[in-house]
C-alpha cells in the first residue's frame, strides 16, 4: 500500500543526502499530485520540516546530482506559503507590492516570490531585474535559513548572505517579509 | 543626445562634498556667471567648462602607453570598440576582472557610473575611491549605529551648544556649512578642536587639543573613561538604546587622562576639561574627517570611539547632535546616491571574484574592492579592464609610480575626463566627459536641515562632443549586447525615484527641483528596530567587528612608525608628517584653472619657524621631504615652506593631491610634490576593515632644497 505524505516525510527525515536525492523527486511528485494544501494538512509542518532537513543535507551534492529537486521544492514551497498566506490577507493588502528573488552560490537554485493584491505567489526561477525589489543570495543553506525566517544581520557583513535592493526597502519590506514567510512555513 | 534644458538655471554643485544649490546666469548658450557659490570652486565652474584644454572629443591611443599619441575617433567607434573589448575580457578572464573605479571628482556621478558598470558588466569590483577617506568611518558607524554618523552631513550646528571638530577643518572642507558653525559660535556655543594644526577654528576654541598625529583613539578612550567614571553619560538613553555598556565601562577603566596625556602629547588638565564639556554640555555634535577617521591603520577604531562618545551622551538623532542623515532619505524611499551604491550587486558567480573577498568582508558589503590588492592585480593580470571615472587615479592612490606602471599593463583602460591627467595619459581611450552643469541629475544635498534632494536638468548643452558619464556606460552596454536594465539615463533617473511614485521630469518641476522629506527627531523612539544594527540598538560592543575578528570595543594602536614604535628612526627623520586640505582645490582638481591656481601656485609645507630655522629654512624656500621607507630611499618630494608659529615643532603639514598640468606629459609631475609617490602599498600593516596603509602621521625628514 502506498505510503501517505506524512509517512513518507517520516522516512525522509531519517535519510542521508543520497537517500534524499533518491526519494525527494517522488515525494514532491506525490505532494503535487495530492495538492500542496492538502499535503500540508496531512503532514503538519511539512514545509518547515523539508527546509530544515534540506539545510542539514549536502546541498551542493544535491545540486550536482539532482538539481531539479530545487525547482520542484521551490514550486511546492511557494504554493504552500501562498495557501497559508490566505489567513493573513488583510495584512498583505496593507503590506503592498513586493517582489523578491533568491539565488545561490553553491547550487543552481533560483526562486522568486511576489506579494500583490494581498496574495503571495512564487516558485522556481527568478523574475527580471526590473521587476524585482530585492534579491537575496548566499549558499543554499543560508537561503533556506532565510526562508525559515532566520535572519541575522551580521551575515550581511561577513560574506555569508548578500542583499540587492534599495536599503529603504530592507527596512520596510524585506525584513518583515522574511519574518512572515518564516512564520507561515512553520 | 538629450534635448531638455533647465528652465531656470538651478543646479547642484558637485565639485566638493557640500552640494551647494547654485544658479547659473546664461548667455548665448553658455554659463556666464555662477550665483550662490560659497567658494572659489563653485565660482570657477565656467572657467572649467570653457577652458581651452578641456577634452572635447573621444580619443584613442595610437602610440605606446604614455607616448601621447592620440587619434580622434567617433563615439560610435569608441563605444563599439570598448564594448567589444569588455566582452572579450569578460569571456576570457571572467567579468570580475573588470574594475569600475571612481573618485571624488564629479561627486555622485562616479558612483552612479559604478552602479551601472556593476550591473551591466556583472562585476563586484568597484571602488568609490574612498578607502582612504570616508570608508573606515562608514564601516565603524554602520557596525555601531547602522549608518554613517560623523561625516559632514551629520552634525547639526544650528541647534547645538557644543561643536567638536576632530581632525576636520570646516573652513576648508565644508565652506558652506561653516557659516552655520560660525553662527553657533556667535550665539554662544562652545567648541573643542582636536587638530595638530592651528586651523582657523582652533583659534576660537574653548579647548584646542593639538594632538600628536595618530593618537586619536587614545584621546577618545580617555574621554569615555572620564564621562563614564564621573557618571556624566546619559543613563536613560544608554540603558534603553545601547548594548554593551558594561563591557565598554570595564574596557575604558584603565584609560585615564593620565594614561592618554603622554601618548597624545596633551596636558592632562586639557583632556579633563574637554571630557567634562562633552559630559556636561547637551546637545553637542561632532565632525570628524581624514585627520582622525581615515588614512591610518587605526581609523575605524577611532571612529568607533567617536560613535560611542556620541551614543553614551545621547547626542544621536537629536537637535544639535549628530543626525542620521541617510535615514531621512531611506524612510522617504528616495534612492540617494550613497546608500544606493551598495544596493546593487552582480551575479553570485561574479561576486566570488571580489578583490578582497575573505579579507575585508565589510568592504565586500560596501562594494569597495581592496585597493592594494587591485594595484597588485594590475601588475599580475588579475585586473584586466579598468573604467576610471572622476578619479585621477595615479595621483590619488598611494604608491603612484606603481599605479602608473600598473595601468600600462592592464589590457583595457578607459578614462572619461574633463582634462588630460597623468591617469588619462596612460589610457587606451580618453572620453570627453560632460561637466555636471551639462547633465541631468538628482542629488541629495549635504546642508542643514539635511532633508532634501534636488532634481535638475542640464543648464547648457555639453561642450564639443562631451557625453554624460552615465550615458557612456549605457551606450557601451547596448553595443556590448547586454540586457538593457535601464534603457537610457532618464529611465535610470526614474528608477531612482520609483519608490516615491515620481518621475524625474515631475521632480524637476518641483520649485527649484527641491524634494523635501520629513525629518522628525529621535526616530529611534518609534522605529522598530531602533537602529539598523544586528541587535537593533547602538552597539558599543560591536557584534559585527567581533564576527570579522576585529576588536569589538574601541582600541588604540600606536602607528607602525612613530616616536614610540620606532624611536631610533626619529633621529634621522624627526618630523611627523600630516597632509592638509586646500581651499582652492578639490583634491587633485583645479590645478589648470588660473583663478584657483592664483590662490595656491605652489604646494606648501607648513612648518614651525623655530624648527625650520634650525634647518636653515626660510619662509618661501623650497624644501624636500623624505620618508624612511627603504623602497623610496633617495627619493623626495618638494614643497615651499610656510611658517606657522603655533605648529608643533615636530609636526609638518603638507598640501595633498598635487600634480602639474603644465609639466611634461605623461607624468605631469605627479611625483614631484605628492606624498602618494613615496608611500608603499607593498607591505602593511593594513587597516583591518578597509585595508589602507598608514598614509599620515609617520616619520619624515625635511631639508632645504637648493632650487629656485
Amino acid at each position: 500500500m502506498k505510503k501517505t505524505i506524512d509517512e513518507r516525510m517520516e522516512d525522509v527525515m531519517a535519510m542521508s543526502t543520497e537517500g534524499l536525492i533518491y526519494a525527494l523527486p517522488s515525494l514532491f511528485a506525490q505532494i503535487s499530485q495530492n495538492g500542496v494544501s492538502r499535503s500540508m494538512e496531512e503532514s503538519p509542518g511539512l514545509l518547515y520540516r523539508l527546509l530544515t532537513k534540506l539545510e542539514e543535507a549536502d546541498l551542493p551534492k544535491i545540486g550536482a546530482d539532482a538539481p531539479e529537486i530545487f525547482d520542484s521544492f521551490m514550486n511546492i514551497f511557494w504554493e504552500g506559503i501562498s495557501a497559508k498566506a490566505e489567513s493573513v490577507r488583510s495584512y498583505l493588502e496593507r503590506f503592498g507590492d513586493f517582489t523578491v528573488n533568491y539565488e545561490t552560490f553553491d547550487t543552481s537554485l533560483k526562486a522568486h516570490a511576489r506579494v500583490s493584491e494581498g496574495r503571495i505567489t512564487g516558485g522556481a526561477g527568478m523574475v527580471r531585474f526590473r521587476e524585482q525589489d530585492a534579491r537575496w543570495f548566499g549558499d543554499t543553506k543560508e537561503i533556506f535559513a532565510l526562508l525559515r525566517g532566520e535572519f541575522n544581520m551580521v551575515k550581511l557583513f561577513t560574506e555569508t548572505l548578500f542583499f540587492e535592493g534599495f536599503l529603504g526597502l530592507v527596512q520596510r519590506k524585506a525584513s518583515p517579509f522574511n519574518t512572515l514567510v518564516g512564520s507561515l512555513a512553520m | 543626445m538629450e534635448t531638455k534644458l533647465s528652465k531656470d538655471g538651478h543646479f547642484i554643485c558637485l565639485r566638493c562634498h557640500q552640494k551647494c544649490h547654485l544658479r547659473a546666469v546664461i548667455g548665448n548658450g553658455k554659463i556666464k556667471e555662477i550665483k550662490g557659490a560659497a567658494c572659489v570652486k563653485g565660482a570657477t565652474i565656467p572657467d572649467v567648462m570653457y577652458h581651452p584644454d578641456r577634452i572635447l572629443y573621444p580619443m584613442k591611443r595610437i602610440g605606446e602607453r604614455g607616448e601621447g599619441k592620440w587619434e580622434r575617433i567617433s563615439w560610435d567607434q569608441a563605444t563599439s570598440e570598448i564594448a567589444q573589448k569588455l566582452n572579450d575580457i569578460s569571456e576570457r578572464y571572467g567579468s570580475h576582472t573588470l574594475f569600475f573605479i571612481t573618485g571624488s571628482g564629479q561627486k555622485q556621478i562616479g558612483w552612479q557610473v559604478e552602479t551601472l558598470g556593476k550591473k551591466f558588466f556583472d562585476t563586484p569590483n568597484t571602488h568609490g575611491g574612498r578607502y582612504t577617506c570616508i570608508i573606515p568611518e562608514v564601516m565603524a558607524d554602520f557596525a555601531t549605529v547602522g549608518e554613517l554618523l560623523t561625516y559632514e552631513y551629520n552634525p547639526c550646528y544650528k541647534d547645538t551648544n557644543l561643536m567638536v571638530f576632530w581632525g576636520a577643518n570646516p573652513d576648508v572642507g565644508t565652506p558652506a556649512q561653516v557659516r552655520d558653525a560660525r553662527a553657533a559660535l556667535k550665539r554662544g556655543a562652545k567648541m573643542i578642536v582636536v587638530d595638530p594644526r592651528p586651523i582657523p577654528m582652533a583659534k576660537k576654541a574653548d579647548v584646542w587639543l593639538p594632538i600628536r598625529p595618530g593618537t586619536d583613539a587614545a584621546l577618545g578612550l580617555a574621554f569615555l573613561h572620564v564621562i563614564i567614571k564621573e557618571e556624566l553619560y546619559d543613563k536613560e538613553f544608554t540603558e534603553k538604546y545601547t548594548s554593551g555598556f558594561e563591557k565598554l565601562k570595564e574596557h575604558v577603566r584603565e584609560f585615564t587622562p593620565e594614561w592618554a596625556a603622554p601618548i597624545t602629547c596633551l596636558r592632562v588638565e586639557d583632556i579633563y576639561k574637554a571630557a567634562r564639556l562633552l559630559g556636561n554640555v547637551r546637545p553637542w555634535c561632532l565632525y570628524a574627517r581624514c585627520g582622525s577617521v581615515a588614512q591610518q591603520i587605526n581609523s575605524a577604531q577611532n571612529a568607533r570611539a567617536f560613535a560611542c562618545l556620541l551614543a553614551i551622551t545621547g547626542n544621536i538623532d537629536v537637535p544639535g547632535g549628530n543626525t542620521l542623515y541617510f535615514r531621512t532619505f531611506t524612510d522617504a524611499m528616495f534612492m540617494h546616491t550613497y546608500p544606493m551604491r551598495p544596493s546593487f550587486r552582480p551575479s553570485p558567480k561574479a561576486e566570488k571574484g571580489f578583490m578582497g573577498a575573505g579579507k575585508y568582508p565589510m568592504m565586500h558589503f560596501g562594494h569597495m574592492c581592496d585597493m592594494p590588492g587591485t594595484v597588485r592585480g594590475m601588475h599580475d593580470g588579475k585586473v584586466r579592464g579598468m573604467w576610471i571615472v572622476a578619479n585621477n587615479f595615479v595621483v590619488a592612490e598611494q604608491d603612484s609610480w606603481k599605479v602608473f606602471e600598473g595601468l600600462k599593463k592592464v589590457d583595457l583602460v578607459v578614462v572619461p575626463e574633463i582634462f588630460m591627467t597623468p591617469t588619462a595619459e596612460v589610457a587606451d581611450y580618453v572620453l570627453p566627459a560632460a561637466h555636471y552643469a551639462e547633465i541631468d541629475n538628482v542629488a541629495g544635498t549635504f546642508l542643514e536641515p539635511y532633508n532634501y534632494a534636488t532634481a535638475y536638468r542640464k543648464i547648457v548643452e555639453p561642450q564639443g562632443e562631451c557625453w554624460d558619464d552615465r550615458t557612456m556606460v549605457l551606450e557601451v552596454a547596448r553595443k556590448a549586447g547586454r540586457e538593457m536594465l535601464w534603457e537610457d539615463l532618464e529611465d535610470f533617473l526614474n528608477f531612482r525615484l520609483k519608490y516615491m511614485g515620481l518621475t524625474f521630469e515631475e521632480a524637476c518641476n518641483f520649485p527649484d527641483g527641491k524634494l523635501e522629506f520629513p525629518k522628525p527627531w529621535r526616530r529611534y523612539e518609534t522605529s522598530v528596530p531602533s537602529f539598523q544594527t544586528p541587535s537593533g540598538k547602538i552597539e558599543l560592543y560591536s557584534s559585527v567587528f567581533k564576527a570579522i575578528g576585529i576588536p569589538p570595543l574601541p582600541t588604540f594602536a600606536e602607528n607602525p612608525i612613530s616616536p614610540v614604535s620606532t624611536p631610533e628612526i626619529f633621529d634621522e627623520y624627526p618630523f611627523i608628517y600630516m597632509h592638509i586640505r586646500l581651499s582652492p582645490f578639490q583634491h587633485t582638481e583645479g590645478r589648470q584653472i588660473e583663478r584657483q591656481r592664483k590662490l595656491r601656485h605652489d604646494p606648501i609645507i607648513e612648518i614651525n619657524p623655530v624648527a625650520a630655522g634650525k634647518l636653515g629654512i626660510k619662509e618661501g624656500d623650497w624644501v624636500k621631504l623624505e620618508v624612511p621607507t627603504p623602497k623610496f630611499r633617495g627619493r623626495h618630494i618638494k614643497f615651499r615652506a610656510k611658517f606657522v608659529p603655533e605648529m608643533n615643532e615636530r609636526v609638518v603639514g603638507c598640501d595633498h593631491g598635487w600634480w602639474f598640468p603644465e609639466k611634461p606629459a605623461p607624468e605631469h609631475g605627479f611625483a614631484d610634490s605628492n606624498i602618494n609617490a613615496i608611500l608603499s602599498l607593498d607591505s602593511g600593516p593594513y587597516e583591518p576593515t578597509v585595508g589602507n596603509i598608514q598614509c599620515r602621521a609617520f616619520a619624515c625628514k625635511v631639508t632645504r632644497l637648493d632650487e629656485k
